[in-house]
């Protein structure tokens, strides 16, 4: 079943190799590299050790913006959930900032943070920090009224409620916030790095630009699209590893009976 | 005279909603240590509503609820409801499940606590098992152990036995009765006339809603009982009687 998956999953790249083979033999401009164009400047580039500077590099980067923003973002969107009245006061300005793409931030953060890495750091961090925060607090929110009531007819204290309840229950949503703040802070890395700086995934295809290096843009983003998914796969196997009883058994959003109709 | 464990004065419960529901009218019941009283109704009556007024998760509107003479007011451990669905968390084992009714002790008393509980509950081999590996019965166990993990002095069960199979039903029946033969005062919730009256030691019919006392009766049959003795019969017919509202309340 798994490999008949994974077969089916391979069939449109390979459509799309079999196009792009095609489309770069009968191409006489030049604009489409082929395939062993592209390979050729990944072994080339790999050997100048190009590569492996630039991924480390955007990679660093994007763990210091994302860290920062799941190590803000988890407690407070969890505070969000359980200290209701918070949210009255934040959640208007939160949604107003969330509609606000990071690229829109990039002119001020540079101005505000530099050329260097703050800047970069600010546009990650904004990135993930509202997945992160919003589903950390949607978390909360889903836990079925049911398992409240356990807590409550046992008497749990605020901390049980914490550790028992609200984390547990809550960590499959902020599995899914990380996992999509860390894949939008990814996007919003190389853009950073496309507009200004000297190093990282966004550089060297903006570099391959000015120099008309059209295989190795094509490297750089190919490399991008092969990390995003190396990463959104750890994500996906950290989730099955830590909250193994999801989807099976916690039955998230399900419709709660009223007590008035329960008889 | 035995001493009330439980006692409800003019219990009054209206839900205020987009409808206005009375669910229960005029409520007074006291019951007393030792009792096993089950609570028969109409489906949707108010009877659930009643035993979450009993555990403290719901409040009355009018009347006043007392558990060993102090007014009811939120939930205790001592008063353990046990719920319709088992309601165990998925992240916890059997085990861990148990755990959370436990107050805090020391590590080796709570151990031999919670390997005692699974030991009488037949939990022994499934103590370590996620409840999404548990059959319907075992889940209810569970739930039931992890009640008793609280050192209850009032059970209260809303119906214990819905939704499982004959076998798991007759099982899970002859633990029940064992619980409280073995000292705990139990209220049991269910619209099955059978499961009432193999358990309890008086009944009490509820009316359709706003549901109100329409009988009140002691049940003194012998234990073991039997559903096809004649006088078990006899009595089940009359209640089913009452319970259907054709029968003379007593």
């Amino acid at each position: 079943m798994r490999s008949l998956k994974v077969l089916k999953g391979a069939v449109f790249p390979i459509f799309i190799l079999i196009i792009w083979l095609l489309s770069s033999r009968h191409s006489t401009n030049n604009l489409i590299p082929a395939p062993n164009e592209v390979i050729n400047a990944i072994s080339n580039l790999w050997a100048r050790g190009e590569i492996q500077k630039h991924v480390s590099i955007s990679l660093i980067r994007v763990l210091k913006g994302f860290g920062w923003a799941a190590i803000i973002g988890v407690p407070l969107g969890l505070c969000f959930g359980v200290f209701t009245k918070f949210r009255l006061w934040l959640m208007p300005t939160l949604h107003f900032l969330r509609q606000i793409p990071p690229i829109a931030w990039i002119p001020l953060f540079l101005i505000w943070f530099g050329i260097g890495e703050g800047s970069k750091s600010a546009v990650i961090f904004y990135a993930a920090f509202f997945p992160v925060l919003l589903n950390s607090l949607l978390g909360i929110e889903q836990i079925p009224r049911r398992f409240w009531e356990v807590g409550k007819v046992l008497e749990f204290d605020y901390l049980k409620f914490l550790w028992r309840l609200v984390l547990p229950a809550s960590l499959p949503s902020i599995m899914a916030g990380l996992r999509l703040g860390m894949s939008m802070s990814w996007r919003a890395l190389v853009a950073a790095e496309m507009i200004a700086a000297t190093s990282g995934l966004g550089y060297l295809i903006m570099s391959a630009r000015s120099l008309v290096r059209m295989d190795e843009m094509v490297v750089g983003i190919l490399l991008i699209g092969l990390i995003g998914i190396l990463i959104d796969a750890f994500f996906i196997w950290l989730e099955r590893f830590l909250a193994p009883w999801n989807k099976e058994t916690l039955g998230v959003g399900e419709n709660e009976r009223s007590i008035a109709s329960s008889g | 005279m035995r001493e009330a464990l439980l006692q409800a004065v003019n219990i009054t419960k209206i839900f205020e909603g987009k409808t206005r529901v009375e669910a229960l009218r005029s409520i007074d019941l006291a019951i007393n240590q030792g009792e096993y009283v089950a609570i028969l109704g109409p489906s949707g009556c108010g009877k659930t509503t009643l035993l979450r007024i009993f555990a403290g998760l719901t409040k009355p509107t009018t009347g006043k609820c007392t558990f060993l003479g102090e007014e009811i007011n939120k939930p205790n451990r001592q008063r353990a409801l046990v719920f319709q669905d088992p309601r165990l968390f998925p992240w916890l084992t059997v085990r861990g499940n148990i755990e959370l009714a436990i107050k805090k002790q020391a590590f080796i008393e709570a151990n031999e606590r919670i390997v005692e509980l699974c030991k009488k509950m037949q939990l022994s081999e499934f103590m370590y098992s996620y409840p999404h590996e548990l059959s319907g019965g075992m889940a209810k166990r569970v739930a039931l152990a992890r009640a008793l993990a609280g050192d209850p002095k009032l059970l209260l069960l809303d119906e214990p036995l819905a939704h499982l199979d004959k076998n798991i039903q007759l099982s899970l029946l002859n633990e029940l009765h064992r619980l409280w033969k073995d000292g705990l005062t139990s209220v049991l919730v269910t619209h099955d006339v059978d499961e009432a009256l193999m358990l309890a030691t008086r009944i009490i019919i509820l009316s359709a809603r706003p549901a109100q006392i329409i009988a009140n009766q002691q049940i003194s049959l012998p234990f073991p009982r039997d559903p096809l003795d004649g006088e078990f019969v006899q009595l089940k017919e009359k209640i089913m009687k009452i319970n259907s509202g054709v029968g003379e309340p007593e």
